[in-house]
């Protein structure tokens, strides 16, 4: 039987779309009954939505370069 | 305590984002807030000389960050008398907008608030990274702030993928942990 530990791990990789579908399968079934591992894989994908949404307050590439190029004239 | 050194060529790339959220949780205006982190790395720059190393560098940067965000609403007061209120209660009949339909809440001042609560939440992460290794923290941003490629992960920082994950997996369980109830339900 796989332990919650593993099930976790599979659990981040998925939110990268890193699991492979034998991992996603071994989450699945393991989901099915274990309660704390569900609770986990909720949070761990409200962390990511989270994370999405921190995506549309940072500076853009274009934006840095700038940046940089104006201190490089202030230097 | 160690004595802290500036590095002004990685400033941009360490702290721009930091910054720039911080910024935005205080003056609701990205082009300002923009602003306002582009002369707060000048001011540091015109100014390293009076640093003394007992802070962190990014702590000495939210300080003239400070500054510069009260400077900002002390020249905006200074034009306080100048604002204009108009108030218009539909008196020129049905070719109007109904006065009702004018009070909704505009649709780009929820976008705006909606940026300054993502700033608020960059700046809460940011803060739980702080906590964390600085290895750890540094995987964790490549790969889900900056999207960067296990691969490339790997061959960045001289780990294997397994460890690349390993790490990942602690960073974000301590994530959540610090994010708590307040970001996650």
């Amino acid at each position: 039987m796989i332990s919650c530990d593993k099930v976790q791990s599979i659990c981040t990789k998925a939110q990268y779309r890193e699991a492979s579908l034998y991992e996603k399968g071994l989450h699945f079934i393991h989901t099915l009954y274990c309660k704390a591992c569900i609770e986990f894989s909720r949070k761990n994908n409200q962390l990511s939505g989270l994370l999405d949404r921190t995506a549309a307050s940072t500076l853009s590439e274009e934006e840095k370069k700038a940046m940089k190029q104006r201190l490089g004239q202030a230097r | 305590m160690e004595k802290q050194e500036l590095h002004p060529d990685t400033w941009v790339d360490r702290y721009a984002d930091y910054l720039y959220r911080y910024a935005l949780t205080r003056v609701n205006d990205e082009e300002l807030a923009r602003d306002l982190v582009q002369e707060t790395f000048i001011a540091g720059l015109q100014s390293m000389g009076n640093f003394q190393g007992r802070a962190s560098e990014r702590t000495w940067l939210v300080a003239i960050l400070k500054r510069k965000v009260i400077d900002h609403y002390r020249r905006a007061n200074t034009h306080k008398g100048r604002a204009e209120v108009r108030m218009d209660f539909g008196t020129g009949g049905e070719e109007q907008e109904s006065w009702l339909e004018g009070q909704v809440a505009d649709p780009e001042s929820l976008r705006e608030n909606d940026a300054i609560e993502n700033a608020e939440l960059g700046l809460a992460i940011e803060r739980c990274l702080s906590r964390l290794p600085e290895r750890h923290a540094r995987v964790f941003t490549l790969k889900s702030i900056q999207g960067w490629d296990t691969e490339d992960i790997c061959k960045e920082l001289g780990v294997n993928p397994s460890n690349v994950w390993v790490i990942i997996h602690r960073a974000r369980t301590a994530l959540m942990e610090c994010l708590g109830s307040q970001w996650l339900t």
